[in-house]
């Protein structure tokens, strides 16, 4: 019997190994990421004012951003070389390689998160550590992951890559980002108790049906 | 060898276009086990888009395509025809950041090899890519990286291989390398089916040959 799993780490090893050689992913999605908070530090008179009222969309949006330009070049590669037509003609299923570009995609966001995370309770001096926050961002990883994993590969065969990457992305991850800014906005006051349950399941639930749905449809957008 | 049939590729009434072009027009043939079949024609006859839907990556408009017996609707069958196929397209499909032993293992791993080291040994030695084991395939010359390639496509020393002008890139020491190793396959009852536009590659490793006309508007 085949071990699907032994071939779904293979693939994410791979995609480690040449990250760990070019950087190139890490290094765009973690500097932008910084980039980006740093420019809302400096421009901001009173960084303490900035906890409550847009200290989430501040972490958020430096997240979704510098993700979205990650995953432009993290997919551009494997288009411009043709190694996904490689892996299409290799006896695996879609969903696999759709698993393996999602995990590989959610180790780097999770990496970039907790720069943003650290440097953001710095320089805005916000108590954002708590562990519900913590699973709500796993959830939201997963979620962003997988959308964009999709995405990404229709986004890495246009000449736009960038803007259709966004276009396509953002709309559909408008519930993911609702439900993960009220919960930082809620642990960044302390209210995390309140809502808490409500958002979790909005998050669960968008990621099952995305993860199904996009499973369902991936082996049809890699056909040419 | 299937049981109940010599065919080991059959297509009917193929038909592909893209968009107002109508690339493969009511296109059908057979390949037996065993055969070498070579396709011909000039740029933009249809010659990369038979291969493809030969090899899964394309579905045409119309038409059917079997495989070994089976079909690339289903997708266990879809898996069963990959396991037991070999694939070189025009573009090399390998990693470029990787060196050419990471891909070969890589893609072992994958095809659920087993003798992984031996295999990778047998085919670098066949196709005279030892010395470049350890590079980069960014740093090789197109042509090492066409046997490399090559390599990759032999892994799981292929019922058919499906090969994309093999021959390209390469220098003559290349071209009489790959023209060796589809003759080798030949002789042991495997099947070759590739494109060229070399005559004298045609000649050399065919024993069946199909001419395209191209392609016409709709």
């Amino acid at each position: 019997m085949i071990n699907w799993f032994k071939i779904l780490l293979t693939l994410i090893k791979k995609d480690l190994k040449i990250e760990i050689k070019t950087k190139e992913t890490t290094v765009t999605l973690c500097l932008f990421a910084i980039v980006i908070v740093t420019v809302f530090a400096l421009t901001t008179e009173n960084n303490s004012l900035i906890n409550q009222s847009f200290g989430a969309g501040i972490i958020w949006s430096s997240v979704i951003f510098a993700g979205s330009i990650a995953m432009v070049k993290f997919f551009h590669h494997e288009e411009q070389n043709k190694t996904l037509q490689s892996l299409m003609v290799m006896p695996i299923p879609s969903e696999i390689i759709l698993f393996s570009k999602s995990i590989t995609f959610f180790i780097f966001v999770s990496i970039s998160e907790i720069i943003i995370f650290l440097i953001s309770s710095v320089l805005f001096n916000l108590n954002i550590f708590s562990l519900k926050l913590f699973v709500a961002s796993l959830i939201f990883n997963i979620g962003y992951s997988v959308v964009g994993s999709f995405f990404g590969i229709i986004a890495s065969k246009s000449s736009s890559k960038e803007i259709l990457l966004t276009m396509l992305l953002i709309p559909i991850i408008i519930p993911l980002l609702m439900f993960i800014i009220a919960i930082t906005n809620d642990a960044l006051t302390s209210n995390l108790e309140d809502n808490f349950q409500t958002w979790l399941s909005v998050g669960i639930s968008f990621d099952i049906i995305f993860i199904t749905v996009m499973s369902f449809l991936f082996g049809k957008i890699l056909e040419e | 060898m299937e049981a109940n049939s010599k065919k080991i590729l059959s297509l009917k009434k193929i038909f592909k276009s893209y968009e107002a072009n109508v690339v493969i027009d009511n296109f059908s043939f057979d390949i037996d086990y065993g055969e070498s079949v070579g396709i011909f024609g000039k740029n933009g006859s249809g010659k990369s888009t038979i291969l493809k839907i030969c090899c899964g990556l394309l579905q045409p408009d119309s038409g059917s395509i079997s495989v070994m017996g089976k079909s690339f609707s289903s997708s266990e069958e879809s898996l069963q025809i990959k396991s037991r196929m070999g694939v070189m397209l025009h573009d090399d499909m390998i990693y470029p950041q990787l060196t050419v032993k990471e891909n070969l293992v890589f893609y072992s791993k994958i095809l659920g090899i087993k003798n992984t080291t031996e295999n990778i040994q047998k085919i670098s030695s066949l196709l005279d890519i030892d010395k470049y084991m350890n590079v980069q395939v960014i740093k090789l010359s197109n042509g090492n990286k066409r046997r490399a390639s090559l390599g990759k496509s032999l892994l799981n020393d292929p019922e058919i291989l499906i090969a994309d002008e093999p021959e390209s890139n390469l220098d003559d020491k290349g071209k009489e390398i790959v023209s060796k190793v589809l003759s080798n396959r030949r002789k042991r009852g495997l099947t070759n089916f590739f494109s060229t536009h070399s005559k004298d590659f045609l000649k050399e490793c065919s024993t069946k040959t199909i001419k395209l006309n191209g392609a016409t508007k709709l």
